[in-house]
């Protein structure tokens, strides 16, 4: 199991956001889904050691990585590309990819690391040299996506991948995922659009109310079809 | 080259909102170029088109906010606004939210609705207090009135946004992606939020690229790529337009024929 989070509570302050939550991710593309404000982008902030939980475990790779700092859980190999866009306005690309590469794993790497970004996202070897305020909403995605790649995960947590993306940019998105996702990198993806989710993972899981209401193993399920009919009315 | 100006028809009433031939460039950049439309009262008019095609840059130019257009005309309500400030423009009853969810998030869900009322609208005592109760019953938020504004969800923020510009009784809402980042049923939700606007007497620009909210309630849709207006017509029309799929629907061309029916 590359992923095991056992029983965490987590929250801001005196507001508990997450209550005993346990999820897993194997070798394997794992989607988060459900209402906002329950819990999701909370939960990867703590797998991703920005929020200290309360109770409970998070082991990565078999080692328990509770409580350690964001930068020793990159060093792991787990990275977390958080929602919306978080670069450095007035780094270039380039910059902003190499800075993704700054731990010890995939700082020797970082070449190699790029090369595979910039034929993954051809459109940010044609901007490598402009300042990332410059860069389109799409692009912007880009870059953030390939500087957590820079990073060498072995799993890939994106937070909403696809907001704000045009039609056409949500389908090219969804397509390096999946090239990413068939390079052995685990995926867990929080998105708002069920047809990218439903396209890409193995594995969905329903959190409401810092709880998995629902975990979804099979997609070819009875259970799998009343969730699509549930949540997403008509889709798919 | 088209003349795009010579399509505004000049049957009937006037148009609420006239748009004609308006351009900004930022240095060597043409953010927009020549872009004109109209809108009649109640209209429903949906923006599309690539990220970075310009489209919240038209907004801006509507709204004078932050700059105002190189060349060309607004009209609104029979008044020039390309070079009126922002808060005289809003005062004759045209509201817009903004993409990225915006709040005072230290005040209360209802002071917020307030300030509002206060200055895009004039009001005070009884009557803005009126104003601010029925915005926030419309909008849902009469529950956590007294929470802080950073308090709601994603939607809750929208909402806020929404009772915002509303609390002012608009002629015309431009809404920025409101639906951006919502789950299927919040955008349900909205969708038939922004229908009872309509019936109410706004007339609505909607930027928008979440499909089933743009093709399920626009009456007409105008798509934009590299700035300049590429189409506009009826979904039906746009959502079958080669040069709309190669640009921005893509993959998602099927999506997009079977809402727009």
């Amino acid at each position: 199991m590359r992923l095991q989070v056992e029983a965490i509570s987590a929250g801001y302050g005196r507001v508990r956001v997450l209550h005993e939550i346990s999820i897993a991710v194997d070798n394997q593309r794992v989607g988060l889904f459900g209402p906002n404000g329950h819990g999701k982008t909370t939960l990867l902030r703590t797998i991703s050691g920005l929020i200290r939980p309360t109770a409970g475990r998070v082991i990565f790779d078999g080692k328990d990585i509770t409580g350690r700092s964001p930068q020793s859980i990159v060093g792991e190999g787990l990275v977390h590309v958080p929602q919306g866009s978080t670069l450095l306005p007035r780094m270039t690309v380039l910059e902003a990819l190499t800075l993704g590469a700054y731990s010890r794993r995939a700082w020797p790497r970082r070449r190699a690391t790029m090369e595979q970004v910039f034929s993954l996202f051809p459109r940010l070897a044609e901007r490598r040299a402009q300042r990332c305020n410059t860069l389109s909403g799409g692009e912007r995605q880009m870059a953030a996506i390939g500087a957590g790649l820079m990073g060498c995960p072995k799993l890939l947590m994106l937070d909403e991948p696809t907001l704000g993306l045009a039609p056409k940019l949500r389908a090219e998105l969804a397509q390096a995922i999946h090239a990413i996702a068939a390079t052995g990198v685990g995926l867990l993806v929080i998105d708002q659009d069920i047809d990218m989710l439903l396209g890409l993972c193995d594995r969905l899981y329903l959190i409401e109310q810092g709880r998995v209401a629902l975990d979804v193993v099979d997609r070819s399920s009875i259970q799998h079809q009343d969730v699509l009919k549930r949540y997403f009315g008509s889709a798919a | 080259m088209l003349m795009q100006g010579s399509r505004i028809e000049t049957t009937g009433s006037p148009p609420l909102l006239e748009v004609a031939s308006v351009g900004k460039s930022f240095g060597a950049l043409v953010a927009v170029a020549d872009v004109s439309f109209a809108l009649r009262e109640r209209d429903i008019l949906g923006i599309a088109g690539p990220n970075g095609a310009g489209k919240t840059t038209l907004f801006n130019l509507i709204t004078g906010t932050p700059f105002f257009p190189d060349s060309g005309r607004v009209t609104f309500r029979g008044t020039r606004i390309d070079r009126m400030a922002p808060h005289r423009i809003f005062r004759l009853g045209l509201a817009r939210t903004f993409q990225k969810e915006a709040s005072f998030a230290n005040l209360t869900v209802e002071q917020n609705v307030s300030l509002g009322a206060t200055y895009g609208a004039g009001l005070s005592g009884r009557a803005r207090e009126r104003a601010v109760d029925a915005a926030l019953e419309r909008l849902d938020l009469s529950a956590m009135r007294r929470q802080p504004a950073s308090s709601l969800t994603v939607y809750g923020t929208k909402r806020l946004m929404l009772a915002s510009a509303i609390v002012v009784g608009p002629k015309l809402l431009m809404l920025d992606e409101p639906a951006s980042g919502l789950t299927a049923s919040e955008v349900a939700d909205l969708q038939s939020l922004i229908l009872g606007f309509r019936d109410d007497g706004m007339a609505i620009l909607l930027i928008e690229h979440i499909l089933p909210l743009l093709f399920g309630i626009s009456e007409r849709v105008m798509v934009m790529d590299f700035g300049r207006k590429l189409i506009e017509g009826p979904p039906s029309e746009v959502a079958r337009d080669q040069r709309v799929i190669d640009a921005y629907l893509g993959g998602q061309s099927e999506a997009a024929h079977a809402l727009a029916g």
